[in-house]
């Protein structure tokens, strides 16, 4: 059994087979590169997040919040100088909507779809066995060199494609596009949500001589979406 | 130069060059991992390249206060070190295969000691195709682990302006499920003496 099993792993090793990431991204808006088979996937938030001005829904409080993030004005994601106090008013706690006092909307928990399934499919390294089936009739010089030429042929294109497995790279050829598609999201959506929490700081009243502010802000709820 | 040098080179001069990412992220905290692809797997740190694949060295001591980017990251150093040695193992096979041709020359003096050469040669393809398809497989495991260090580093630290500090503390807990520490904030240059300053308490920048 336990030949058994070596064998299937050396067979899997040789046929390049690829990653299988066990990393679950958490719930939020920024998008993930994930490694899968050979390629890089893209899982996490898939929507850049809207301000809560453009939700009209119903607004309930909400509490609990990660760190407000802003664009510094060197443009690097950092911490914003008022820190929000958020906490929940209601019948009981919920504990779906997290909803910043910066005003975005987060992304829905999970389940997190790929956005390109399928790009990911492992390609299989197949076997390169070529049958070249030698013609044994009979003895004599030209059966010999037939044979000897045919397995002639059979090493060097062995040594082909030894040479070539080893030099390409494992990864596929496309995954730049899937990174710079990440990267861009991850942009994209961190202006949006340093504008949202621009216009909520600004809404909120000022609190002179305060480092930090308790704000109050409207939590909005999308039916079922959460 | 690197086979993986020569391959580049080849394969510009043929036209059927790598896709390189073109994007440079803008908003990025200060040790916040970025992905990038310059024929080699790429992560920066804030902006500035830090380890390369597939052996992303120095990838495990950027990582080293979250425990399981840390983990990824010494297993993504590790598979890098054994895909660069099956590749210049298979490949290194692969080529001198080509030594079987030599049998040719007895193919009329003696057919014997040229398909002993020529099977000889085969056998060495063969063990070289199997080694270069591990090194393969290698590379996979390399770069998806060192990625799911990204992830972890990134959701854990990085993505909230934190980053590790001089020492990697070994015995530090886990900070994807802990509370918000409000410390304070690494700025500028100079690491703070713990390693970790921030933690998310739910959800994720």
């Amino acid at each position: 059994m336990r030949r058994l099993a070596a064998l299937v792993g050396v067979i899997a090793l040789a046929t390049g087979c690829g990653y299988q990431s066990r990393y679950s991204p958490p719930d939020g808006w920024r998008a993930r590169p994930v490694y899968s088979g050979n390629d890089v996937e893209w899982v996490g938030a898939q929507q850049v997040p809207r301000c809560a001005s453009e939700v009209e829904e119903e607004s309930v409080q909400g509490w609990a919040a990660p760190p407000p993030m802003v664009i510094d004005e060197r443009g690097r994601w950092a911490r914003g100088g008022v820190h929000v106090h958020l906490w929940h008013v209601g019948p009981h706690p919920r504990l779906h909507p997290v909803y910043p006092a910066y005003g975005f909307i987060p992304n829905p928990p999970g389940p997190h779809r790929l956005l390109f399934p399928g790009l990911g499919a492992a390609r299989g390294g197949r076997g390169f066995w070529s049958s070249s089936g030698g013609s044994s009739s009979g003895g004599g010089k030209g059966a010999g060199m037939v044979a000897a030429l045919a397995l002639a042929i059979v090493v060097v294109a062995s040594s082909g494609i030894a040479v070539g497995l080893a030099a390409d790279p494992p990864e596929d050829g496309d995954v730049a596009g899937s990174i710079d598609s990440i990267n861009r999201f991850n942009d994209e959506a961190r202006r949006k949500i340093a504008a949202c929490y621009e216009a909520a700081r600004a809404a909120a009243p000022p609190t002179p001589g305060a480092a930090e502010a308790a704000v109050e802000v409207e939590v909005v709820e999308e039916a079922g979406a959460w | 130069m690197s086979l993986r040098a020569l391959t580049l080179g080849l394969a510009v001069a043929s036209g059927c060059a790598p896709a390189m990412t073109g994007y440079v992220p803008q908003h990025v905290a200060q040790a916040e991992l970025t992905l990038h692809y310059d024929g080699r797997m790429r992560i920066d740190s804030g902006g500035q390249p830090l380890a390369w694949g597939p052996r992303y060295d120095g990838l495990a001591e950027h990582v080293a206060c979250v425990p399981r980017a840390h983990e990824h990251a010494r297993k993504a150093q590790r598979m890098g070190r054994w895909r660069r040695g099956l590749a210049w193992t298979g490949g290194a096979l692969g080529v001198a295969s080509l030594g079987g041709l030599s049998g040719f020359a007895f193919i009329g003096s003696d057919p014997t000691t040229a398909f002993t050469l020529l099977g000889s040669g085969l056998g060495a393809a063969a063990l070289g195709i199997i080694m270069a398809g591990s090194s393969r497989a290698a590379g996979n495991r390399a770069h998806g682990n060192a990625i799911d260090a990204m992830n972890f580093y990134n959701d854990a630290v990085g993505s909230v302006g934190g980053r590790c500090g001089a020492r990697p503390p070994i015995a530090a807990p886990s900070l994807v499920e802990g509370p918000l520490v409000e410390g304070p904030l690494v700025e500028g240059p100079s690491p703070p003496p713990r390693a970790v300053m921030i933690g998310p308490t739910r959800g994720s920048l």
